[in-house]
């Protein structure tokens, strides 16, 4: 049994046009699955209907084979950490109550967080080497600190699968890497992760599983290199590239000039 | 002693003032010393001993004290100390929850018409009854009334939307002012026009002890239910996608603190009248000094609240003969002190 | 770190603790100092103090009657007098401080009145029409008493309506001991009254004067006939042309230039002195009667003034001054000056010469 299956999912903002039909997916555990497809095409839409913060018009989404239509929130929110592609802020919580805010799903509803979750909280802080930021308001540091201050909230959370919406969009290149490189870290700890990206090179980099969405629905779901094909980036970008050999297990997509 | 101050100003603004010990210690302890010192203010001279004597008679009846001395105390300043408490620690607290929950700092308690629909009910009754004690109730419900009308209008247009929510309680609290211009049309101008319009500017000149335990209850039981929220605050205040994701039933959490902010201020608003701007600086300034964290934030805002709106009706009782509306002096001392703020220090506002 | 379990105990803590709190505060009746008991006109029983001496009141109705009946017992004004108010108040009272009252929405310091120790303070209370009404003063009565403690809240009918005057007058007096003085103004108000309600009785309806009264600094105010602030037109036999809806209970309605030149008034009564300083010289009031024959009248306005605002005491000069006005002939044989000159003397306390007289009446357009 898959760690999530998404069968025949179909959803419509407003009843009538579909933002996307007939999805059909399964993680499992270890996986990282990367959604690749144009602006528009329905990918955050779809990794929104993933922990329930829209629903579907048809078709089901099981973890752990159950029905998410059937669980709550909260159990909901065990399983799946979520990353947003944005942040507004508006309070400036200090870095260690942001992170402590992923251990809400295991509190019960009047409770506070107890000595364990604090513990977590403080584990997830150093894993990710912002320990020493703990005291200082997260709106005040750079894009890519804060982007780690979330990575440590989601990992408190400590679920079995992580959505991240185009988690490298706001990044420099420098910090484009080190996202992947913790993705991968987090994959080998044995978190699933699914995301969505802009970007066929970072799947050739992080991932083992693609899905290539256009025109609503999934064309295609395989490993990057029988994806990431100089027929499929232009069939879906409409763009030439070409696809490098760069080292035995790194391949390259590298858009050029026809 | 400047030096101490300048230092104190420095600690104060200080932009990482999380575990600031000589904070919390004064958060807690003006309260408590304002509260006692309030009894010794008052234009009728009273002096320390007295007082004490006075309440100690209580205890022990054979202590003798003179009848003026006790009805000044327990009847006329005990009242409006505990009103002002009450009062000034309820709409600052109903401030700072709505500020978190609207994710927005420039939210105040009135903003989905409580306040409106509360000098509504009063209206109505200062025309048509006259018995204080009945101003104070429909003053209550109707408060309760209008904010309930916002809450099904903005879900049966646009369920689970902030800004749905914001708009739908400005109408409402504009139709319930217009309804209040019309109660004050049809008053007779020489005795309840006076009546109204006095009401409506906020004053705890007559407040009576009944009418203090009368809303104790509301307000305690409100501040005591949105404190033990305090964690499940912090996430909403972040976002609702977050906050969801986090696994919180947003519109159930939001139900219930609006209920509780609103019975909160309801209470407030029914035994003082319209009282603006308490519950908009206070929890900026609790902000400035603890930030954000709701663990922190809602006691402090409760202690400034509290020794604020005292100060000012301490204020307000000794320095005039003839009672200004509390309304007005908190506009008129909080805004100099509000705007000074805001200049001061604009990018650690939040 | 759970917090949670404090804070509900704390809680609890307050809830009963403010309940306790209450319980300890309620006194019950704290009535210090007192004599006698007596029945105010709410028909409460309060004990007083034997003799009063000092007083204290809360609106301007009680604080005139107080004035007319026992000055040197009132501690206070409740408003500030304007230099013409005080014109023709005695020096020895031209001085009282003015302490704010609760009247009209204001709110006046507890504090100031209970640290001026008057003996009682007189509160006014609306006629008992009503059990609502009768509830209300109640508890409006109970409210001030507990903010007093141990100084007595006596209730005084406000009945706004001449006629029915009388047994205020008499309750205060009694409770001041100035018995004689409210026998005398009863008698004089009865006297007056009679005197007109003689004569008035035989006019013919279709003989009345039609007047208007008008309020506001530029006169676009009024009052319907039976409203109680233009009360003395209808006692004095005149024909209100006002016909307009009665505002609330004394709203003034307004009314546009062109309903008053409809209705023609050959008389205009005013209290406002803007008005009647601007009117001959206004050309859109030219074409009405009462301009025309200059039979326009500005009520005078110290110590009160005698036609309305307040509505009590004040009025009852007034009786004869409106009938003299409406019916010059009808009452050439009233004595207004001898009964101007007595009034103020026995119940203003300021002795009027003839010459002081005359200039009031031309002053009011006489």
């Amino acid at each position: 049994m898959s760690l999530l299956e998404i069968k025949n999912a179909t959803f419509s903002y407003d009843g009538h046009q579909n933002t996307f039909e007939n999805i059909n997916l399964n993680v499992d555990v270890g996986d990282v699955v990367c959604i690749l497809g144009p602006n528009g095409c329905g990918k955050t839409t779809l990794i929104k209907c993933l922990n329930k913060l829209l629903e579907l018009k048809e078709g089901n989404i099981y973890i752990n084979g159950k029905d998410i239509k059937n669980i709550k929130q909260r159990e909901i929110a065990r399983n799946i950490g979520y990353i947003p592609q944005n942040h507004v802020s508006t309070f400036a919580f200090t870095v260690f109550d942001v992170v402590l805010m992923g251990r809400t799903p295991h509190f019960d509803f009047l409770e506070s967080p107890g000595k364990k979750d604090y513990q977590i909280t403080e584990e997830a802080l150093k894993k990710f080497g912002i320990y020493h930021l703990k005291d200082k308001p997260y709106t005040s540091l750079s894009g890519g600190e804060q982007q780690l201050v979330f990575f440590a909230r989601v990992i408190s959370q400590q679920p079995r699968i992580l959505i991240l919406d185009e988690p490298t969009s706001h990044l420099d290149f420098g910090n484009q890497l080190k996202t992947l490189d913790v993705i991968s870290k987090l994959a080998s700890d044995g978190i699933s992760i699914i995301m969505t990206t802009h970007f066929p090179d970072h799947a050739f980099i992080s991932s083992n599983k693609v899905a290539l969405m256009k025109d609503r629905t999934f064309l295609a779901i395989d490993t990057p290199e029988k994806i990431i094909t100089k027929e499929n980036m232009e069939k879906v970008y409409g763009i030439h590239v070409k696809i490098v050999d760069i080292c035995p297990d790194r391949k390259s997509c590298v858009p050029i000039r026809p | 002693m400047l030096l101490g101050i300048k230092n104190l100003k420095k600690r104060l603004f200080a932009v990482n003032i999380t575990r600031n010990w000589s904070v919390n210690i004064i958060l807690i302890s003006f309260p408590i010393i304002l509260f006692f010192m309030s009894f010794l203010i008052g234009i009728y001279p009273l002096g320390p001993v007295e007082v004490i004597t006075t309440i100690l008679a209580k205890f022990f009846p054979t202590i003798h004290v003179s009848s003026l001395a006790a009805t000044i105390v327990w009847n006329i300043r005990l009242p409006r100390i505990m009103a002002a408490v009450l009062v000034g620690a309820a709409l600052s607290v109903a401030g700072a929850a709505f500020q978190g929950i609207f994710k927005n700092p420039l939210v105040s308690p009135d903003i989905l018409g409580v306040s409106s629909g509360a000098g509504f009910g009063a209206a109505i009754a200062i025309l048509f009854v006259g018995i204080p004690l009945i101003t104070q109730v429909s003053a209550f419900t109707w408060g309760l009334i209008a904010v309930t009308i916002t809450y099904i209008t903005a879900r049966s247009i646009r369920n689970s939307e902030i800004l749905v929510m914001v708009l739908s309680g400005m109408a409402i609290g504009a139709f319930f002012t217009a309804l209040i211009s019309i109660c004050k049309y049809m008053a007779d101008p020489y005795a309840k026009l006076p009546q109204i319009v006095y009401w409506l500017m906020g004053s705890l000149a007559s407040v009576t002890n009944e009418q203090v335990l009368i809303i104790s209850f509301p307000i305690i039981i409100g501040i005591t239910i949105l404190f033990l929220l305090r964690w499940k605050l912090n996430v909403l205040a972040m976002g609702d996608e977050e906050s969801k994701s986090l696994g919180i039933e947003t519109g159930k959490l939001r139900f219930i603190v609006i209920a509780c902010c609103t019975m909160i201020t309801a209470a407030a608003v029914s035994v003082s009248g319209i009282i603006g701007w308490v519950g908009l600086i206070i929890p900026h300034i609790s902000r400035i000094l603890v930030g954000p964290d709701h663990n922190k934030l809602l006691p402090a805002t409760v202690c400034l609240g509290a020794s604020f709106l005292l100060l000012i009706d301490n204020i307000s009782r000794t320095i005039l003969i003839t009672e200004v509306p509390i309304g007005i002096l908190t506009a008129l001392i909080g805004v100099p002190f509000f705007l000074y703020l805001l200049r001061r220090g604009y990018s650690e506002w939040v | 770190m759970n917090n949670n379990y404090l804070v509900l105990i704390i809680a609890i803590f307050l809830i009963i603790g403010s309940g306790l709190g209450y319980y300890l505060t309620e006194n019950g009746s704290i009535f210090g100092k007192g004599n006698i008991n007596i029945t105010d006109m709410a028909n409460r029983t309060v004990t007083i103090s034997s003799p009063v001496n000092n007083v204290l009141t809360t609106d301007p109705t009680t604080m005139m009657l107080v004035y007319m009946l026992a000055p040197n017992k009132l501690l206070a004004f409740n408003y500030q007098m304007t230099p013409e108010e005080l014109s023709f108040i005695p020096d020895k009272y031209k001085n009282l401080p003015s302490v704010g009252g609760w009247y009209g929405g204001q709110s006046g310091s507890y504090e100031e009145f209970i640290e001026m120790e008057p003996d009682l303070i007189f509160e006014s209370v609306t006629p008992q029409d009503s059990a609502t009404q009768h509830t209300a003063s109640l508890s409006v009565l109970q409210g001030m008493q507990q903010k007093f403690g141990s100084i007595p809240v006596v209730g005084v009918v406000d009945t706004s309506n001449i006629t029915s005057l009388n047994p205020s007058i008499l309750f205060m007096g009694k409770i001041m001991g100035s018995e004689y003085k409210a026998n005398q103004l009863v008698a004089f108000n009865n006297k007056v009254q009679k005197e007109v309600t003689d004569v008035v009785s035989t006019i013919p309806e279709s003989q009345r004067v039609t007047v208007y009264y008008a309020e506001g600094s530029d006169g676009l105010q009024t009052e319907p006939p039976g409203s109680v602030h233009a009360q003395l037109i209808d006692f004095c036999g005149g024909r209100n042309v006002a016909d307009v809806q009665l505002n609330g209970a004394s709203g003034e309605t307004a009314v546009s230039m062109e309903q008053v030149l409809k209705w023609n008034p050959e008389v205009i009564i005013t209290t406002d002195p803007t008005f009647y300083a601007n009117v001959y010289n206004n050309s859109e009031w030219n074409g009405i009667s009462a301009v025309k024959n200059k039979r326009i009248y500005l009520s005078p306005q110290s110590p009160f003034k005698w036609f309305d605002r307040p509505t009590g005491a004040n009025m009852i000069i007034g009786i004869p001054w409106v009938a003299k006005i409406l019916y010059p002939d009808k009452f050439k044989n009233l004595d207004l000056v001898s009964q101007v000159k007595e009034f103020y003397s026995d119940f203003y306390n300021y002795q009027l010469s003839n010459n002081d007289v005359n200039n009031i009446l031309n002053n009011s357009g006489m």
